[in-house]
């Protein structure tokens, strides 16, 4: 066989082996243990030229830098001489920062070791999955919703210019826009609670409904008097057929409805609203609240609810003669006791200097008396340390139950007050009650 | 005739047969507004390690370069009317990640694209 005949074959293998890789639809990089890329597809290349920032594309580490910096020590950490370092780890090559999540880029990139210098990588651009996994997500959150309270729900039907056709009751009741206002009006004022860019805004997610058949966002609002709420939004395609000549009717359907932020810090800093600083109970503003709903969900349902208040017996001379440091360790060990001997249900808050309150919905007065009996000599047995001496602390309480009495929470809590003034004029360290009267 | 890599005008490109496009110290990829290789110099197959007759006819950005199938190099040639642009960039010829220099041609006065490669 002479030179020629044994070349050309081997030249054909070759070119046949480059065309191969060249047209490979993933990304292989091979490359050293500092991550020198020794060679790499052009896919490979493809996906990671635009996170070489200097325009120079010799380092997978470097160019990954930002997007991965994990990967460095997934790497260093892998102490066999060989093996899979990491199997479609996800990359997210944007910035989060980067708002709109549909246009985020994301790679899959597994890593193996082939000796201690030598790496073998694949990537793959998996941004599609990704999106379409949150997509079924948010579509599984919704959709597990909807069950738990359609009445929950603010409805309206939008023509293709995302103009409001109609509404729902629930809706106007909701965001407080009389109907007239709502119908013709841009379905925007409902979910932006900044009108600058409410518009594009709103332009946006219509397109994306139309592209997907429905769109899910969430943000702040406005209600009709300028409250703003953290809100979830659903836009759906709906396209329905005139029975007169077939044509077809589009437009969109929206659903409103409120939610809490699932936002730590926002959780955080609603706690400590709701809460006294000293003694960890619920403040004053807190108990208020939970006592209105309270009230109104007893009176609905024709439950009873209580109230319990105490106020803790010669706290002034307490105060005066041992220091307000001694007062503030006796308000923390009352309210301890108090904590710990009422029901999980209950709500527990401090309302005043040294004055407690107890919400007790669905109690009967009997019930409460009951309650107020245990914290009574809970904290009358709960004796505390000052210095060398033992302090022993008591408190007289008040119980009233309502909602049979008019004049809501209030009128419950005043009545309560007046018997909680009868058992200190009675001779304190004792339960007093106001008599449970018919409407 | 200018026949250097930053000065050859597209309109002199269309003019030469292979055997002149050959004769050029640098690279040269001719594609049709759909992408599909034209010309394709020899010093550019030898650079990807590819003769010619190999190349022509494919769809250069999804079969020869997809390291330039993005918004750097094959959405430019969509996207811009007229293209005479020289950028920086790192090929993967023979899988080895090159640093090269492109200079992208797109204009009335010729029909093809220009892609010119310089190492």
């Amino acid at each position: 066989m002479n030179k020629a005949s044994m070349e050309q074959p081997h030249q054909d293998e070759y070119e046949h082996l480059l065309h191969f890789l060249y047209a490979c639809p993933i990304g292989l990089i091979d490359m050293t243990h500092e991550g020198t890329i020794e060679l790499m597809t052009p896919l490979a290349s493809n996906l990671l030229m635009p996170l070489a920032t200097d325009g120079v594309l010799t380092n997978l580490l470097t160019a990954l830098e930002d997007a991965a910096p994990e990967l460095h020590s997934l790497i260093d950490d892998f102490t066999p001489r060989r093996g899979t370092i990491c199997e479609h780890h996800r990359i997210h090559v944007d910035p989060s920062s980067q708002a709109n999540a549909d246009e985020r880029r994301v790679l899959s990139c597994t890593v193996i070791k082939l000796n201690p210098n030598r790496y073998v990588v694949a990537l793959t651009d998996v941004s599609a999955q990704v999106r379409q996994e949150r997509r079924l997500r948010e579509a599984e959150t919704w959709f597990g919703s909807l069950l738990e309270g359609v009445k929950e729900f603010g409805v309206a039907s939008l023509g293709t210019d995302g103009r409001i056709q109609a509404v729902n009751s629930t809706l106007v009741d909701r965001t407080g826009f009389a109907e007239q206002t709502l119908t013709d009006s841009p379905v925007a004022i409902l979910v932006e609670a900044d009108p600058a860019d409410a518009a594009s805004k709103m332009e946006r997610r219509l397109e994306q409904a139309e592209r997907d058949g429905w769109q899910i966002s969430e943000g702040w609002a406005r209600r009709s008097n300028g409250e703003r709420y953290w809100c979830q939004s659903l836009i759906a395609v709906c396209a329905e057929r005139s029975p007169d000549n077939g044509s077809f009717t589009r437009g969109y359907t929206f659903i409103l409805r409120e939610v809490a932020r699932r936002d730590n810090d926002m959780l955080e800093l609603k706690r400590l609203l709701r809460t006294d600083h000293l003694t960890g109970a619920y403040n004053r503003g807190a108990f208020f609240d939970a006592a209105e709903k309270a009230f109104l969900k007893c009176q609905k349902a024709a439950r009873p609810l209580s109230m319990i208040t105490l106020d803790i017996d010669h706290f002034k001379l307490i105060n005066d003669t041992y220091g307000h440091g001694v007062g503030d360790e006796v308000l923390r060990s009352v309210s301890n006791a108090c904590k710990a001997a009422v029901r999980p249900h209950d709500i527990f808050a401090r309302i005043g200097g040294e004055e407690f309150a107890i919400l007790l919905p669905d109690t009967t007065l009997e019930e409460s008396r009951r309650v107020a009996e245990r914290v009574r000599q809970a904290i009358a047995t709960a004796p505390i340390s000052v210095g060398e001496a033992v302090l022993v602390v008591t408190a007289s309480f008040g119980c009233a139950t309502g909602p049979c009495l008019t004049g809501g929470a209030a009128a419950i809590l005043a009545a309560s007050d007046a018997a909680l003034y009868e058992a200190k004029r009675t001779g304190r360290n004792r339960i007093a009650w106001a008599p449970a009267r018919t409407a | 005739m200018t026949a250097s890599f930053s000065e050859i005008s597209g309109s002199t490109l269309e003019g030469m047969n292979d055997e002149a496009l050959d004769s050029l110290p640098f690279g040269i990829v001719g594609l049709t507004p759909d992408g599909v290789t034209k010309r394709y110099s020899a010093r550019e197959g030898e650079l990807a390690g590819l003769r010619r007759e190999t190349v022509i006819g494919t769809d250069y950005f999804d079969e020869i370069a997809q390291c330039m199938n993005n918004f750097m190099v094959a959405q430019r040639f969509e996207d811009e009317p007229e293209i005479d642009d020289i950028i920086s960039y790192v090929l993967t010829l023979k899988m080895r990640p090159t640093p090269v220099k492109l200079r992208l041609l797109k204009g009335n006065a010729f029909s093809l694209r220009y892609i010119l490669i310089q190492r």
